[in-house]
Formats: structure tokens, sequence, C-alpha cells
């Protein structure tokens, strides 16, 4: 069974809190807001519904001190990147993959062994007549 | 005579409808001659071929309406009686004189219950095509850019390549297959994925799969299918004119299956398998002989659709008849 598809891959926002965490290592809504709310012109309201969106989504850690959670990643960047594809690709498996992606064997379809088998012998005898003729 | 405004165009939308139902519903029915019919033709004629039926119910509609109102407007130009005055005993489909007919709840219940499935599907789509854009954008970020291959790497065991965007398409190949894959297999692959971004295939898929909401479900999953397996038959000649061997492509299909297929993500995924898998069609279409030049096939098909519109303007005035007789009972 393919994993289940938690998330694919980031948002903007989310992508942008997610590195500030990966790379201060924690914080809490009203530091992230500090440290990106004004650049980007968001409350501190969004930055607290994102951390909470991120939390959910298994990404991140959370204990409450004081009044406010404190926010860790709970994977680390490398680990997340690498397996962004293959979320991504659960995802389209399970779904429909959209029309705008086009792979080059298809990402839906599934041969079994015994038919990529006796392509495989069709390819050779191909190649063989092919030399042959030459 | 005239009449409301809202009646004549209640009418035209009508007309509009049941022209593309009946587009849909024939094009249903046709479907095993049509696929039949393109079988032997070049994958590039073919894909053309199955975007125009994708689009046929949106034309059948148009042009169907185009040639009820043609009575008319030529009656209005030339200052002619037309069929308006020689019939009574039916609402007329006419812009111009507008029967009496003020629009009736019925049929406007109809109309929006009918709007209201299509804005729901193509929704659902521009749902989609968001949510891809954006994980695409989201993929490109995590990727590095080889300027020597022209794609982007990303991170992965899972051993693909693709082409991936909707105006802006570009290369993607995971760093598992740049391990994995010989030489010969990259440079079939990178040729087949250039081929869909020059060919504007995403672009095409995702226009087909909007004008796929006025088929019936069973029509739509055909014509989707064959578009895409058309499109990309056509990448691969594409690719096998650059590398120059279609038995190399053919390989590389089979070696790139083998190797998706021993990766840890699909050897547990329950993928969907249908029908003669497309990877089967594509490697024996490369192995036979290229299908003959299409040409003559091609503007034989364009002779047989101008002669079907000449015939078609020719009885546009006892179409707009029809019409108006098969809607009367609906407006009653």
């Amino acid at each position: 069974m393919a994993r289940a598809p938690a998330q694919a891959l980031l948002g903007d926002l989310e992508a942008v809190i997610m590195d500030h965490l990966w790379t201060h290592g924690f914080g809490d809504p009203k530091s992230v807001h500090t440290a990106l709310g004004d650049s980007r012109g968001i409350t501190i309201n969004t930055v607290q519904s994102t951390l909470r969106r991120l939390f959910e989504k298994g990404l991140l850690t959370r204990e409450k001190v004081s009044h406010a959670h404190v926010y860790r990643p709970r994977v680390t960047r490398d680990e997340f990147h690498r397996g962004a594809l293959d979320r991504l690709l659960a995802q389209w498996m399970l779904g429909d993959t959209p029309a705008m992606v086009s792979a080059f064997v298809s990402i839906a379809e599934r041969a079994g062994d015994d038919h990529l088998e006796e392509l495989e012998r069709l390819v050779l005898e191909r190649r063989r007549r092919k030399e042959q003729n030459s | 005579m005239s009449g409301s405004w809202a009646g004549a165009v209640q009418l035209q939308l009508l007309a509009l409808a049941s022209f593309a139902a009946l587009t849909s519903g024939a094009l249903s029915l046709l479907m095993r001659p049509i696929r039949r019919g393109l079988a032997g033709a070049r994958p590039e004629a073919r894909a053309r071929a199955w975007l125009w039926i994708a689009a046929a119910p949106l034309l059948g509609a148009v042009i169907g309406a185009a040639l009820c109102a043609l009575p008319t407007l030529t009656a209005a130009i030339f200052n002619s009686s037309d069929h308006c005055l020689l019939h009574g005993g039916h609402h007329h489909l006419c812009l111009v004189h507008r029967g009496a007919w003020q629009g009736g709840a019925l049929a406007w219940l109809l109309i929006g219950a009918l709007a209201a499935v299509l804005l729901a599907e193509l929704a659902a789509l521009g749902w989609a095509v968001f949510c891809a854009t954006r994980e695409i954008r989201a993929l490109r970020r995590i990727a590095q850019f080889d300027a020597a291959l022209g794609a982007h790497i990303v991170d992965s065991e899972t051993p693909l390549g693709f082409a991936a965007g909707l105006w802006s398409v570009e290369v993607f190949v995971s760093s598992s297959l740049l391990a994995k894959a010989p030489r010969a297999l990259l440079d079939v692959l990178l040729a087949h994925e250039r081929a869909h971004v020059r060919r504007r295939d995403s672009l095409k898929l995702t226009l087909a799969r909007a004008l796929c909401v006025l088929h019936l479900p069973r029509a739509r999953r055909r014509i989707s299918r064959e578009l895409e397996q058309a499109t990309e038959q056509a990448c691969d000649e594409d690719a096998a004119a650059v590398v120059g061997d279609r038995v190399a492509v053919a390989e590389s299909l089979v070696r790139a299956s083998k190797l998706l297929q021993r990766s840890s993500l699909y050897s547990s995924a329950l993928v969907r398998s249908f029908g003669p898998s497309m990877l089967e069609v594509r490697v024996k279409a490369l192995l036979d002989d290229p299908p003959s030049d299409a040409r003559q096939r091609g503007q034989r098909w364009r002779t047989a659709v101008a002669l079907a519109l000449l015939l078609a303007l020719g009885l546009a005035s006892p179409l707009h008849h029809a019409v108006e007789s098969a809607l009367a009972p609906l407006l009653r």
C-alpha cells in the first residue's frame, strides 16, 4: 500500500516558515512573526494558523511554554526534501495524475514482471532481426 | 412580432444544449469505429484528431446554433420574409423577431441544473490545476537545475523522469534515475520529455480535460486515454528521430518501467492497471514499422468536414424548423 500522502509539498508561506525553523531550530508564533511577518505583510494570526497546520501535517512538534506554543521541526530539511517527490508520486498514484504531468513511463499504471519480460523479449528479438538485416 | 429577450435567450440556450447533447451522444455511440479509423494514423495526427473530438460537443453546439440562427439573420439582413413569418404553431428560435415566448420556469430549471453541473466539473478541474501548479512550483524549489542536462534534479529514491507545468513546462529527473539509468536511456528520456515541452502537451491535455466535461463519462475516459496515448507515442517518435533508433526507445521504455517498478514506492503500491497497458501499446508500436505518411488521409478528413459543413449550410432552414419543433413540447 502506498504511503498515505499526509502532505505532498509545502505552500509558499509554509515553506518559508519551515526554512526559518530549520535554520533557527525552534520558534513561537511571536518570534516567527517578528522575523517574517513585516517583510511578507502577514499578521501573527496567519503565522499562528500556518504553524498549527504544519503541526497537524506532522512536520512540527510543539510544547507549551508559559502561554505560547514553541514549535520545532520533526524532520530535518534533508529528510523532508528527500521524500518530497515520493509523497507527491504517492498522491498522484492514488488519485488522478494531473494532465500537467507527463512521465516517460506512466505513474498510474503498473505492468507485471512477466509482462515486462515478454516486452523485453520482443525488443531483443526485434534488435536481433534488425542486426541480421543490416 | 416582438417578445421577451429572456425567452429568446432561453430558446438559444436550449438549442445549444441540445446540439451539445446530440454531438456527445453520437460520438459516444461512434467511439469504436472512430478508434478503428484512427488506428493506423501517425500518433501526431491521432493526438490532433482526439483533441478535436474532445472539442466536438462544444463545436457542435456553436455550429448548430449558428446554423439555426442563419435563416432569421439572412432574412433580417436582406429584408426578406423568413421562417418565423411562414410558421405559426410554435415558438421561434429567433433573436430578431423574438416570438411570444416569455421563458418558462421548467426550462430555466433545466438550463440552471446543466450549467451548475458543468460549472462544478470545471471548478473541480480548475482546483486540480491550481493544486498541481502549486506542487510543481514547490518541487522546482527543492530541485537543483542541471544546465548540462537541461533538467531539474530532484533528490528521490524513485527512478522517474517527467515534464511538468502548464504554461512553463520543465523537465524533472530524480537523482535515483540519474544514478541507475545508463546514458542511452537518459538520452531517450530527455528527448521524449523535451518533445512534450516543445509540443505544449500539458496545455493541450488540460484543455482536452476541460472540453471533455461536455462528453458522457465513458466517452470522456476513453478520449482522455486515447489522447494521452497518442501524445506519448508522438513524443516516442520524436525521441526516436533524435536518437535515430526506434528500437532503442522501446528498449528504454521497458528498462525505465523495470527500474520504476522495482523502487520501494511502486513495489508496495496498489497502482491501477486496466486493459492492455499503455506501455505495451507504445513498445509494440515502436517495434513495428513506422506508420505511413498520413497527409493523404488528413486531406480526406478535411474534405469530408468541409463537405459536411456545406451540406449543413444548405440544410440550415429545415434544421432551424426541426429544432423549434423538437423544443416545442418542452415549452408548453
